[in-house]
């Protein structure tokens, strides 16, 4: 059953939200042509900066009220859907940042336990948005809606992350990630440390692929009973698109891309003919942990071996509250990173390409006696640099291309 | 290009295709071989626990005498057969058999009541619990090497190149009949009176 909510309330904070939005919009749309049109002296110039600026205005506001409504909503459903559960706690890590840093440094959740666990890149630093922790059958658990972040600001993951603490520790490294087709694992996995364990279910091989640090270690712990368990949590709803992986004590699950907001669009629908919706949703979501115990039994000591000491300390992570810039997604990276990268190589080319062109000229047709020495001299700092710039660029890329989307490759062993 | 050029590339080619064949399966020979080691370490551990289980049963178990000189020969058998590419059949018929009599015995100690509360045993029938999960994932490694070994093997001209780098199938490890098949409620529990 969900839980009661004022929906009067909250349709007219939609209302409120989608004018303001698309009045911010219209703003833009309006101002921008009128700016780009009125000219010709200094005043007038000034009124077009001005309507250009109001422009851009309108322009950035017009998302950002819409994200913050969609913010709005996903706290007060998330309350809603938590209200009356004495097993689970939310925690508004926007607003309650200590709580959540300690949450993400307890038992039930170790957001340090990810670095090491092939499932997401290298990161820093995380923003958190919302927790939800507690005990599902017994067993510890937190969920976060979380952004992993690099040491130049850079978006590593975005999605859910879970962690559930087990009751007795599993061997090893065992990563249990999605299928992407021949080429795709192959990418995957290249220059990767961890081994490829081959199992023996045609099915559960069609849609996962396992990586471990020991080939014994990983089939104690994914025995043919677990195969199928794993099959069956992969048809859970919110469970579809999970990587997950079995490390000491903890099972650690990420769902890359998943958010916890409704979509931007339902702004422009009354609540009414969505909310139900998004509830069960939500409601299905607060469930996920009880049914991702149930399903792979993690409440049984069944499978374990006896306490192994841990791989090593848990580092624990600095945390940021609310959403990472929106200069710090994927394409940015890219542009950043790689967009340097090519300059350099660019630069490298053009300077090092005409140093190459008059070396040849040199050879060629002669320098003038005068200048001899002085365009030789020319023509070496110019191949140095160009070899230099072009190399610097070419590792850059090369770089970036092993870091591109590589928890695998960049993952350290113990 | 001439129609030597082409047929220098074809070659070329095709010594290039048999060199990868070849050390294929020498990769996946050693595969089996890294595998077989792992299955050798943990039947030893298996042996190792058996002598503590037959002296705690041989306290109680005065009839099932018989039962208990099966389980040490079989495991001195099975400790006199090396875990080798030749005697591996032969090993694995072996263990498979020990782990049949040790699944037996095992089994028969649930019918006295001074043993099912005895400690020291209670813990040797865990850490043979935990050992034979090692073992089946042991197991369960050394069979997928050993299917990838035999495919590249078997698929021509995988014999050919397998003949000359004297590499020669593995066979499975496979559970004992007796594991395949239902355990039936007389057996259990006894016969009908």
């Amino acid at each position: 059953m969900t839980p009661a909510v004022d929906t009067a309330f909250l349709e007219r904070r939609r209302r409120l939200a989608c004018r303001a939005s698309a009045i911010a919009l219209l703003a833009a749309l309006l101002c921008w042509p009128i700016g780009m049109a009125v000219g010709g002296s200094e005043s007038r110039d000034t009124i077009g900066g001005a309507f250009l600026m109001a422009a851009l205005v309108g322009l950035i506001a017009s998302p950002w009220i819409v994200r913050a409504w969609q913010g709005f909503m996903r706290r007060r459903m998330l309350t809603a859907a938590v209200a009356g559960r004495s097993d689970i706690r939310h925690i508004d890590a926007e607003h309650q940042q200590a709580e959540s840093q300690s949450v993400l440094a307890s038992g039930a959740f170790s957001l340090g336990a990810f670095l090491d666990s092939g499932l997401v890149e290298a990161f820093q630093t995380a923003t958190v948005t919302h927790i939800l922790t507690g005990e599902a059958r017994g067993v510890p658990f937190g969920l976060a809606e979380i952004a992993l972040l690099d040491a130049k600001g850079y978006r590593m993951f975005g999605g859910v992350l879970a962690s559930f603490q087990l009751a007795r520790s599993r061997p090893g490294l065992t990563i249990v990630m999605r299928d992407r087709g021949i080429l795709g694992n192959l990418l995957e996995r290249a220059g990767s440390t961890v081994e490829r364990l081959t199992l023996e279910d045609p099915t559960f091989e069609g849609i996962f692929e396992v990586y471990g640090d020991d080939q014994v270690a990983g089939r104690v712990t994914l025995t043919t009973t677990m195969l199928e368990r794993l099959k069956a949590m992969d048809e859970l709803g919110h469970a579809k698109g999970f990587a997950c992986a079995f490390r000491g004590d903890r099972l650690l699950v990420a769902f890359r891309g998943m958010a916890w907001r409704c979509p931007a669009w339902r702004i422009a629908q009354p609540v009414d003919r969505w909310l139900q919706v998004y509830a069960a949703w939500l409601a299905a979501l607060v469930d996920l942990p009880v049914d991702i115990v149930q399903t792979l039994n993690l409440t049984s000591a069944a499978g374990a071996t006896p306490d192994t000491p841990q791989l090593h300390a848990d580092a624990t992570v600095p945390l940021g509250a609310g959403t990472p810039e929106v200069f710090s997604s994927a394409p940015w990276r890219l542009v950043g990173e790689g967009g340097m990268a090519l300059v350099y190589v660019a630069s490298g080319s053009i300077f090092g390409g005409l140093a190459l062109f008059a070396g040849h000229y040199g050879i060629t047709a002669g320098f003038s006696p005068q200048l001899f020495w002085y365009l030789w001299g020319m023509v070496a700092a110019g191949v140095v640099y160009g070899a230099y710039a072009t190399g610097l660029g070419v590792r850059d890329l090369a770089r970036l291309a092993y870091r591109w989307n590589a928890p695998l490759r960049t993952l350290k062993r113990p | 290009m001439g129609s030597s050029g082409i047929l220098l590339i074809i070659g070329v080619a095709a010594v290039a295709g048999v060199y990868a064949w070849y050390a294929s399966i020498v990769a996946r020979r050693n595969k089996v071989q890294e595998a077989l080691s792992s299955v050798d370490v943990h039947l030893n551990q298996r042996h190792d626990l058996i002598p503590n289980i037959v002296q705690l049963a041989a306290r109680f178990m005065e009839h099932e005498r018989s039962l208990l000189t099966d389980v040490t020969r079989l495991r001195e058998e099975a400790r006199q057969t090396p875990a080798t590419a030749g005697d591996a059949g032969k090993r694995f018929a072996l263990e498979g058999e020990l782990s049949q009599r040790v699944g037996q015995l095992l089994g028969r100690m649930e019918a006295y009541p001074a043993l099912k509360s005895d400690r020291p045993l209670l813990e040797a029938q865990q850490t043979w619990t935990e050992t034979e999960a090692q073992i089946t994932a042991a197991r369960r490694f050394y069979n997928a090497a050993v299917n990838q070994l035999n495919n590249a093997i078997q698929i021509f001209p995988g014999q050919l190149i397998a003949a000359a780098a004297g590499v020669k199938s593995m066979p499975m490890f496979e559970a004992p009949a007796a594991a395949r098949t239902a355990p039936s409620v007389d057996a259990i529990l006894g016969p009908k009176p």
